[in-house]
């Protein structure tokens, strides 16, 4: 793309990914019902009265955000990744098509709401300035089935030393899929970090028989890199409570953990792929996680540096830099099972246990409770008895 | 920290005294990796090696400014190549 024509649409300020569709009723293109659902194990939307399936555009070509990311300069920003607007209310209500009624949608955990009067699906569509509605989603590969098989293979996994109220309450089948909201990035930047290197060039022993120490010659060398490199699709929670990972605190790290997502998929919004799943809400904006990517930016720079390296003693790196030339931000919502356990504490606090699954690829991740007591014999035990062999050894030494 | 502690009980005598150590390390050890294994607290994104990046305008200086001989340390002191999450 030339210069000019990528500067004139920079000025033209955040790309339109809002769709046409209108909120309300959303009808099948084919037969015009409103029985839409996401068909399981697939990107399709299925209407339920005529069976007519399609799949919705492929969110990244569709705005462009598939072009080269060595080109991109300034912060680059659709609709869907707009400010937070703090008084907008979570509470959509909308005006059913059919029959006129009034019905409210709570936006922070769901985008469709169905008509008390004549039992149509009513769909929030447009993009709000809640942050609810994204530029893009991932729809469920993974079928509720095969979640629950996952938490289950992980948790029996775990069984031995989990608490006990833990295993008797324990139903796998209670895992819900929800749409988890994140921010993507793609980074065009310039890193320069620099450090010194050990390369061993002699290993020797000194000291009598039992007693030697190991001593190391090394050269010593001044390290330097410095390279343009990009970043495709960095993924990052827009929601400040996910984004919170004090593992002191929560268990948010293991739903960190299933990424990444195949975010490349991404088609663009449409409320219909909700179906009977909830939805969180974005509430960052990109501003408040410009830092987390830029950090995140600088450690894979580190780590690439690293990687051209070959220093048997290590490095030890001294300066970094980093230059972020171009950022283009996008608002999605991927797809997690869930499976959940409050674990209430003998000091009456609680802490909320997750079992993450990712929706596409299957990754699973988790905490589950310890039982400590439990733990702490079978350690004491096992210590008890390696205490009993060692002193055997000692006294007949 | 177990290096440590064996390194220390075993620098200065063929008396295996050290192994008296056994127990308590094993026991600590024991109940700290079932207690990680359960609660995965220290797993999070690898998005340092997990994310697609493309490297370009490469460039490397790598300078020999001196000798570091007779030394007692296996490692660079202060290592980080290991740990690219830390900011320097």
């Amino acid at each position: 793309m030339p210069q000019e024509l990528a500067d004139a649409l920079q000025q033209d300020g955040p790309i339109d990914s809002s769709n046409a569709k209108g909120d309300g009723l959303t009808k099948c293109p084919r037969c015009g019902s409103a029985e839409i659902g996401p068909v399981p194990g697939t990107d399709h939307l299925r209407c339920a009265y005529c069976r007519y399936e399609w799949v919705a555009a492929n969110f990244m070509a569709s705005v462009g955000f598939d072009s080269p990311i060595d080109q991109l300069h300034g912060t680059v920003v659709t609709t869907g990744v707009g400010d937070i607007d703090r008084n907008a209310s979570n509470i959509i209500t909308l005006k059913c098509q059919g029959c006129g009624a009034e019905v409210v949608v709570n936006t922070e955990s769901q985008l469709q709401a169905r008509c008390h009067w004549c039992r149509q699906v009513l769909s929030q569509q447009t993009q709000i300035p809640n942050g609810a509605v994204p530029d893009a989603v991932l729809p469920f590969h993974l079928t509720h089935e095969q979640a629950v098989e996952q938490v289950r293979k992980f948790a029996s996994r775990r069984r031995m030393f989990a608490l006990k109220r833990f295993k008797q309450e324990f139903v796998p089948e209670n895992v819900v899929g929800v749409y988890m909201p994140y921010l993507l990035v793609d980074g065009n930047a310039h890193a320069k970090i620099d450090g010194f290197g050990e390369i061993k060039t002699r290993q020797y022993q000194r000291g009598s028989d039992n007693n030697k120490t190991t001593y190391y010659d090394a050269d010593v060398y001044r390290v330097g890199r410095d390279f343009d490199f990009t970043v495709d699709d960095l993924t990052i929670e827009s929601s400040s409570a996910r984004a919170n990972q004090n593992t002191k605190q929560n268990t948010n790290n293991v739903i960190n953990t299933i990424l990444p997502f195949d975010t490349k998929n991404s088609v663009a919004y449409d409320a219909n792929y909700m179906g009977s799943f909830t939805s969180e809400k974005r509430d960052l904006d990109v501003d408040q996680v410009m830092p987390v990517a830029r950090s995140q930016m600088l450690s894979i720079a580190r780590q690439k540096a690293t990687e051209t390296t070959n220093y048997d003693r290590g490095i030890r790196w001294e300066s970094e830099q980093l230059e972020l030339k171009g950022t283009r931000w996008v608002s999605v919502l991927l797809p997690v099972w869930l499976y959940s356990y409050y674990e209430k504490k003998s000091d009456g606090s609680a802490f909320l246990h997750y079992i993450a699954v990712n929706g596409r690829t299957g990754e699973t991740m988790g905490s589950i409770p310890v039982s400590v007591g439990k733990l702490l014999l079978v350690a004491l035990t096992l210590g008890t008895v390696l205490e009993g062999v060692a002193i055997a050894i000692v006294a007949n030494f | 920290m177990l290096e440590l502690t064996i390194g220390l009980i075993t620098a200065d005598s063929d008396w295996p005294g050290w192994l008296l150590a056994l127990g308590p390390v094993g026991a600590a050890s024991f109940y700290w990796a079932v207690w990680r294994a359960y609660r995965n607290t220290d797993k999070s994104h690898s998005y340092e090696r997990e994310t697609e990046v493309v490297v370009s305008n490469l460039f490397g200086e790598d300078v020999k400014v001196g000798e570091n001989n007779g030394t007692r340390a296996r490692w660079i002191q202060g290592r980080n190549d290991d740990k690219p999450r830390q900011r320097l």
